[in-house]
This record gives C-alpha cells, sequence and structure tokens, in this order.
C-alpha cells in the first residue's frame, strides 16, 4: 500500500495534485497496478548483463548543421502570457523575499 | 463505384483515368462524416474535419491537370491528434494543449504531402495515447461503427472508426503498445505497427520514446502498403530512425505461403482468451495449414510478462516526456495561484486528465529512489530477455500467431474505471513494441452479437511487406 508520505512525495515530483474526494480512489487504483509488476521480480535477470536498449540506426547521425529556428512571433503564438520576447511566469524573487521576511 | 467505399488503389485508378476528381473524393467523405455528425450518437471519429481539405483538393486537381502528379496525388487521408499538421490544431485528446496550433508538419505528413494527398482532418484518440478504448479524450469517446454503445479500441479509436465507418479511405495513427493494432481489430480493418524505426517520429508528439512508432490503418492490405511506400524510411531528424526503403512494396506481391513456419504463442492464445476469438483463430490457422503452412502451438513463458514490463517502461518514458507541459510555453495556463510551483501544479492538475495523472505518477513512482532497481530497472532486463527470445523464435519461424486481443469489444463506460483491467487486453499487442518488431492486425470476420474479431501476425524486424503480403491473401480469399 503506498503510504501518505510516498503519495505526497510523487504528487510533489510529478507536479500534480489529486483532490481529496478521489485521493482513496486514486491511491487503490494505483497500488493495484503497482502489486500486479509484483510478477517481474520471480524472473531471474542475474544473466542480463546491461539495461540498456540499442536503438534502431543510430549509427547514422546527422550532420551538426546551424538551421532556422522559430521566429519569435511564433514561439509568441504559442503563449498567451509573452513579454519583451520572453515566456512570462510569476515573479519569484519577489516572493522568495517576502518569505525570507 | 462508391467513392467512399473504395479503396486507394481504385480511387488512384479513376483520377488517373479522370473519372473523378479530387474534390468530389473529400466532398463524398465530407458528405458521409457530415451524415453522421447528425445521428442521435454520432461516431465522433473525427475532432475536426478540415475546412480546408476541398481547397487543398482543387490544388491537388490544378496539379494533376499540370500532367506532373504525385504518387498519391488528389488521395486522402485522416491523421491521429498527435501527429503534427503545420497551421493545424493538435491537442493529443487533451485540454492542456487546448488550441494549440502546430509550427511545422511532421516528417511522415510532409512525404505524403509532397506526393499529393489530402488531409481530410484529425481524429479522436485516448488523451496523449494513453487508452486501450479512446474513452479517454477530452472530446468524448469514439463510437465502435458495428455498435455505437461499444469502444472502438484505442487509443487511435478515432482513426479505426473513421476508416471503418468509410468516412476516409486510410488513416495515420500511433502506436506506443498496440495502439492501431487494438482499434483495428474493434473496428474490423487493418490496422499495421511498423518496425520501430521504420517511420520517423519527427513531429509525433512523444509518449514512451523507446516504443513511439507511427503506425497505418486501412480495408485493405494494399493501403497500407501504398501509403508505407511513400511515408517511410530514413529521417535525419529521427535519430532512431532506421535505414530502410519501402518504395518498392506497392502493389503487393502475390506470396507463396507453401513452406513458411507459424508459431502460436499459448500464453497469449488460449487463456483468458474469448472462445469466439480462439474459434476464428483456428479458421485462420486452418486456412495457413491448407496452404502448406506449418502452424505450431509454442510456449513463451516470458510473454506472460510482456503487460508489466510496459506499464512501467511507457509511463516511466512518458513521466520525462510530458514534464514539457507546464502552463509556460504553450497550450493551457491556469493563473489562479501566486507562485511559479502553483502554476506548475494547477496547469497539470486541471489540464491533464485521470489516466494521464496515474501514468505520470506511476512513471515518477517506478524511476523514483529506492523503487528504480526493484522496478524500472528490473523491467528494462526482462525487455532484453523477452526482446532476445522472440529474436531466436525467427531463426525457427517466419510468423508469431495471435489474437490482436483476448476480448471483443466492451460497452463504454464498462471498464473505465478499473486501470488495471484495461492494460491487461494489451497482453497480446505490447511485446512487439517491446521487442520493436512489425504487427499487423487482420479482420477475421464477426461474432454472434456482430462484432469485429481481429488477429495479429507478428513478423521479424523490417518483414512489413511479409506480413501485408500474407494479409494480402487472407483479404482475397476470405474478403475480409
Amino acid at each position: 500500500m503506498i503510504d501518505d508520505k510516498t503519495l505526497e512525495s510523487i504528487l510533489f515530483m510529478s507536479k500534480l495534485d489529486v483532490d481529496e474526494n478521489v485521493r482513496e480512489k486514486f491511491r487503490s487504483q494505483i497500488d493495484s497496478v503497482i502489486t500486479y509488476f509484483e510478477i517481474l521480480k520471480e524472473v531471474d535477470t542475474e544473466s542480463v548483463t546491461s539495461s540498456a536498449e540499442e536503438a534502431v540506426g543510430m549509427d547514422e547521425l546527422r550532420m551538426d548543421e546551424k538551421k532556422e529556428s522559430f521566429s519569435t512571433a511564433i514561439l509568441k503564438s504559442f503563449a498567451i502570457h509573452f513579454m519583451d520576447g520572453y515566456f512570462a511566469v510569476p515573479r519569484i524573487i519577489e516572493k522568495r523575499k517576502a518569505e525570507e521576511k | 463505384m462508391n467513392i467512399i467505399e473504395a479503396p486507394l488503389s481504385e480511387l488512384k485508378e479513376m483520377l488517373d483515368n479522370g473519372d473523378i476528381s479530387a474534390v468530389e473524393i473529400v466532398r463524398a467523405f465530407r458528405e458521409n462524416y457530415e451524415r453522421d455528425e447528425r445521428e442521435e450518437l454520432p461516431l465522433n471519429g473525427y475532432i475536426e474535419f478540415f475546412d480546408d481539405a476541398e481547397k487543398a483538393a482543387q490544388k491537388s486537381d490544378q496539379v494533376r491537370e499540370s500532367g506532373d502528379p504525385g504518387i498519391l496525388e488528389g488521395l486522402p487521408i485522416a491523421v491521429k491528434d498527435n501527429i503534427l499538421i503545420s497551421g493545424h490544431e493538435v491537442t493529443c485528446g487533451s485540454a492542456i494543449l487546448e488550441g494549440f496550433k502546430a509550427p511545422y508538419s511532421s516528417t511522415v505528413v510532409e512525404r505524403l504531402r509532397a506526393e499529393g494527398m489530402i488531409f481530410l482532418g484529425r481524429t479522436n484518440m485516448d488523451e496523449f495515447a494513453m487508452g486501450s478504448t479512446c474513452e479517454y479524450s477530452v472530446y468524448g469517446p469514439s463510437r465502435n461503427p458495428y455498435e455505437r454503445n461499444h469502444v472502438t479500441g484505442g487509443s487511435s479509436g478515432g482513426s479505426a472508426c473513421v476508416v471503418s465507418a468509410a468516412q476516409a479511405p486510410v488513416a495515420l495513427g500511433s502506436e506506443t503498445g498496440g495502439s492501431v493494432r487494438l482499434p483495428a481489430s474493434f473496428c474490423g480493418i487493418y490496422g499495421l505497427k511498423p518496425t520501430y524505426g521504420s517511420l520517423s517520429r519527427y513531429g509525433l508528439v512523444a509518449f514512451g520514446s523507446s516504443l513511439d512508432q507511427i503506425g497505418i490503418l486501412g480495408r485493405v492490405p494494399d493501403d497500407i502498403a501504398l501509403v508505407l511506400s511513400v511515408a517511410g524510411g530514413y529521417d535525419p531528424n529521427d535519430s532512431t530512425s532506421a535505414n530502410v526503403d519501402f518504395s518498392g512494396i506497392y502493389p503487393l506481391k502475390r506470396m507463396k505461403l507453401k513452406g513458411k513456419r507459424v508459431a502460436i504463442p499459448v500464453e497469449i492464445s488460449e487463456e483468458g482468451v474469448d472462445e469466439e476469438i480462439r474459434g476464428k483463430i483456428k479458421v485462420f490457422s486452418d486456412w495457413l495449414t491448407g496452404m502448406g503452412v506449418t502452424v505450431e502451438k509454442i510456449s513463451l513463458p516470458v510473454l506472460k510478462l510482456s503487460v508489466a514490463i510496459y506499464y512501467i517502461i511507457a509511463p516511466a518514458e512518458a513521466s520525462s516526456n510530458l514534464s514539457r507541459f507546464d502552463g509556460i510555453k504553450y497550450g493551457f495556463r491556469d493563473t489562479t495561484g501566486e507562485t511559479l510551483e502553483d502554476l506548475y501544479v494547477r496547469t497539470r492538475t486541471r489540464g491533464f486528465g485521470e489516466e494521464v495523472k496515474r501514468r505520470i505518477f506511476i512513471g515518477n513512482y517506478v524511476l523514483s529512489s529506492g523503487y528504480y532497481d526493484e522496478y524500472y530497472k528490473k523491467a528494462m532486463e526482462v525487455r532484453r530477455l523477452l526482446k532476445g527470445r522472440i529474436s531466436e523464435l525467427f531463426t525457427k519461424y517466419d510468423f508469431i500467431l495471435s489474437p490482436t486481443s483476448p476480448v471483443l469489444p466492451f460497452r463504454i463506460g464498462e471498464k473505465v474505471d478499473d486501470p488495471l483491467s484495461l492494460y491487461l487486453t494489451d497482453i497480446c499487442t505490447t511485446f512487439a513494441n517491446l521487442a520493436s518488431i512489425p504487427a499487423l492486425s487482420v479482420p477475421l470476420g464477426l461474432s454472434k452479437k456482430g462484432l469485429p474479431i481481429g488477429l495479429q501476425i507478428a513478423g521479424n524486424m523490417f518483414e512489413e511487406e511479409k506480413l501485408l503480403r500474407v494479409a494480402k491473401l487472407w483479404h482475397e480469399e476470405s474478403n475480409f
């Protein structure tokens, strides 16, 4: 069973929240899936020397050539909050200063 | 000839002979789509039928008149909502990408466009391709054309739906664990998951990058071959792209099956498989035997683990890939909080649906300190074992045969709150993605209640043509 501390920790890493009224349902659904993963424990993988996956066709990499990227106008069209050529976010420095005080 | 029911090869012939125009083709599919939209329960296969499709068709007719048509000139295709078409909205069936317009086109779309193909619209899907039923979409579920209260299968449910219902002759979908084959099976059409690296992933919104692959859905094997012949092949913009050439595969040549060897793994074709599906597999297997093929039941226990391996690796990769949706650079933003952390959390919590949140959580869980070795590393090791076993199998056999799904299409809402039960419907398909091999879902006919049943043929890496040639023989003999 996923305990409260683990649940909070993984939600924090995921930058997600789950409403209190559906939290137990969410926990139970995740639990059933994680429990199912236990079937892998029975498999002997000692003979497997590497877990890395080799990709297909990686022997042929493209040349490192400079190419035209998106214009500022296109980038601006992606986001509602755009200012002076940058994506705008909430102020963070002022907030931290206020917290330090 | 009825335009909407004609395969691409016939539409191509009619266009070449001047019997019809590209504009007439687009109008025929649009009218069929709009007719269905007036039904009490519309199929909901398209999220959007493009307003500019007819304009593109007019341009295509002009190109044809000029005497230099492309290979696919004037032929239409529908495209899943996670494949970029420049200037068109692309949302992956998610609220978090509402209103986002693609700034460039995917390589596959560019290649099809360069040969004259026309894009009819974008199709419904499980949010970020995470689902097996096409119910986890912000646009609501797509409905099965054979029984509207039943699911289409997913995640490329919209693509399968529009092809099955003659709202498009072919469609692009995407695969991570069965998302082309499962809906193809549930909707009674053909669905190809090509070898990993066969079609460029450039411009396909990432889910599980070591598994993702664009696939093709159609009503006849030759139509899939025609699209693959243009769309496939090496792309320098995708570092995992393979140096493979499909340009000569269309039209599919007749195949001699005599002497071929087929394996049917009992782990994914017997236990837990619906009796009617087993019956249809037997019909196909007997047909192969009659053609001189050696069909053998084999045991490959590692296949029973493929759902567990898949649902560790795919969410792990997804949790990283979907971290880019933070409310800053594009898509939806929740501004109700004060801090940057509030912005991230509230945007993602409101923007993502329940299944996507579950998978991001599972992904971060299996990658986190204390659980990494137990889950992620272990899954990667077992994946390697599985890949080795599959590779060994192809030294003795030409094909692996199984059902595409262990169950028949079920009612909408029946399993939506039971993720594990839904995950287990992928038991027959995930091994092909984990082993990077091609696999094709082939329609076998209908159940007693009139629901489609599909079979899966998997082949060795880059043997798409062989799979399609077997399917062509079956199609010609069975008319499915």
